[in-house]
């Protein structure tokens, strides 16, 4: 039985697509065989940031309405083994996801997979709520901002209530907090959130910080998850979130302002 | 819907009502009203009752009780099957436009959930339409609880977005009550955790009843129907653990 992740904050542009597929690239990396599925129908942009929209012939909505199978909707990620995408129709609407397809096509992938990561549009409306319907374990993603905290929050009252897990009685959703494009200077400054406030709020275990970076933008941009960009902050955070969602202990990096130490300060004499 | 009747005149309230009919007929059909003797001062008999009764049916209405009856009145009436409520001049008191506001709130409460006792995800559109009419926020007002109910405890966070309304007794919260969340009672409220949304105790006009929490930095406080903004509160309460209860009219914050 394949375990259900949904990537959830409520506001948009905070980083759920980048978030999505960073995660279930990290986790194919570990060798779990993972299939990311965007929900955001009409305004598909996970085939982008994975780098495969050249490929995409079917889509989710096509297995949905059996216009396809999963075979051929299902596209193999060409760098990562183990890792495979659904992507987003971008012609149709968010009302064409009926809660009974989504659960035949999540019932199938479940046969296969270890993980099955669903990316959440923005908004709490049909689209967010399909990813999030039959989620086992959901990561939200927040800014150190006062909106996108609140719309967390709002998010989290709905995986607590309107869920299979919560309508069934089941155990709740597992809720893991992603705070990103969290820059620590700014935080010193007073100017953004920190860690300490937004878990205060939402009061739900941190997975991970990821700080503010260019390389996000770059790698979007280029087709590459970030979590395959190794030698940067984001990429490494990333990394250390996953590890985290598989139950490993790992400490928080990017956490405090990187303090200019006497051989930083010879290093740049010397440069 | 109510009728308030200000004198004992038939015909001239026949008129007035006539008035009203021409305005929206189709809105008054079959509309359950209650009569209100408030302010009346004009002594009535059983004769004169009866005589509205029939006027008020006759005018496709239908009358399903009064408020605030002649005491001597009031046998006869519930005799013929017709619900006798007390005066409503206790639970009127406090601001207008907050009561007004939150007993809104109550009527959607009790329609949106009230069965389950757990915390109920908020139906804002589609009870926000509904539950506008005079009638149900009266009743909502005026229904008496006849025995407590147990308290309600919530041990998860309330969200922003949800509602928790203990209705007939008493709420606990064990954990924080994000801002843009709604606590409500009809007795008293206690949050251990911080209170950042809005809370209203004494939700059906209990003066009696109290908020206490342990970090107070609430949206908005009410004690049956008497409030307090964020912008309004002590800034030395900001943060503290405190008691909020109703004198004279006033919202009173204390320390704990």
């Amino acid at each position: 039985m394949a375990k259900v992740i949904v990537t959830t904050s409520g506001k948009g542009g905070v980083g759920k697509t980048t978030t999505s597929a960073a995660v279930a690239t990290g986790l194919a990396l570990r060798g779990y065989k993972t299939v990311v599925i965007d929900f955001d129908v009409g305004l598909r942009n996970l085939d982008l940031i994975m780098g495969c929209e050249r490929r995409v012939v079917y889509d989710f909505v096509n297995v949905i309405r059996k216009e396809s199978n999963l075979k051929q909707s299902l596209i193999k990620d060409k760098r990562v083994s183990d890792l495979y995408i659904l992507p987003a129709s971008q012609t149709r609407d968010k009302d064409t996801l009926d809660i009974d397809g989504v659960g035949r096509v999540i019932e199938e992938l479940s046969e296969d997979f270890d993980y099955i990561v669903c990316d959440s549009p923005a908004g709490i409306e049909r689209g967010a709520f399909m990813a999030m319907y039959f989620a086992d374990e959901a990561i939200v993603v927040t800014n150190p901002e006062v909106s996108s905290v609140r719309d967390s929050d709002r998010i989290l009252g709905l995986l607590a209530s309107k869920t299979k897990r919560a309508e069934n009685g089941q155990d709740p959703v597992k809720e893991h907090l992603l705070l990103t494009r969290y820059d620590p200077l700014r935080v010193e400054k007073g100017e953004m959130l920190s860690v300490e406030d937004v878990t205060e709020i939402l009061a739900i275990p941190l997975l991970g910080v990821i700080p503010e970076s260019k390389d996000v933008l770059q790698a979007s941009n280029a087709g590459c998850p970030i979590i395959l960009e190794n030698e940067t902050d984001a990429g490494q955070a990333y990394d250390d979130a996953v590890g985290r969602l598989l139950g490993e202990d790992i400490n928080h990096r990017f956490i405090e302002v990187e303090k200019k130490g006497f051989f930083n300060k010879l290093r740049l004499f010397r440069s | 819907m109510v009728v308030e009747v200000f004198h004992a005149d038939l015909v001239a309230l026949e008129q007035e009502l006539q008035e009203k009919l021409t305005v929206a007929p189709a809105f008054f059909r079959n509309a359950p009203v209650l009569m209100d003797f408030e302010h009346l001062e004009d002594a009535i008999d059983l004769k004169w009752f009866n005589d509205a009764y029939d006027m008020l049916y006759m005018h496709s209405f239908i009358p399903v009780g009064v408020v605030a009856p002649p005491d001597y009145l009031k046998q006869a009436i519930a005799k013929q099957q017709i619900a006798v409520w007390p005066s409503a001049e206790t639970a009127r008191k406090g601001n207008q436009s907050v009561s007004s506001r939150h007993e809104d709130s109550v009527a959607e409460q009790q329609e949106a959930d009230t069965e389950e006792r757990t915390v109920p995800e908020d139906q804002q559109d589609e009870s926000g339409a509904t539950a506008t009419s005079a009638g149900q926020t009266v009743c909502g007002e005026l229904v008496d609880e006849p025995q407590a109910q147990p308290t309600m405890l919530v041990l998860q966070p309330v969200r922003s977005g949800q509602k928790v309304y203990a209705k007939g007794g008493d709420l606990i919260i064990m954990a924080a009550v994000s801002t843009g969340a709604e606590v409500m009672a009809d007795g008293h409220i206690h949050v251990y955790g911080t209170l950042r949304g809005r809370a209203f105790a004494g939700a059906q006009g209990d003066e009696s009843a109290r908020i206490f929490c342990k970090d107070l930095q609430a949206d908005l406080i009410s004690v049956a129907g008497t409030y307090l903004i964020n912008d309004d509160l002590p800034q030395k309460f900001r943060g503290a653990s405190v008691q909020v209860y109703l004198r004279e009219e006033q919202l009173i914050i204390n320390p704990l």
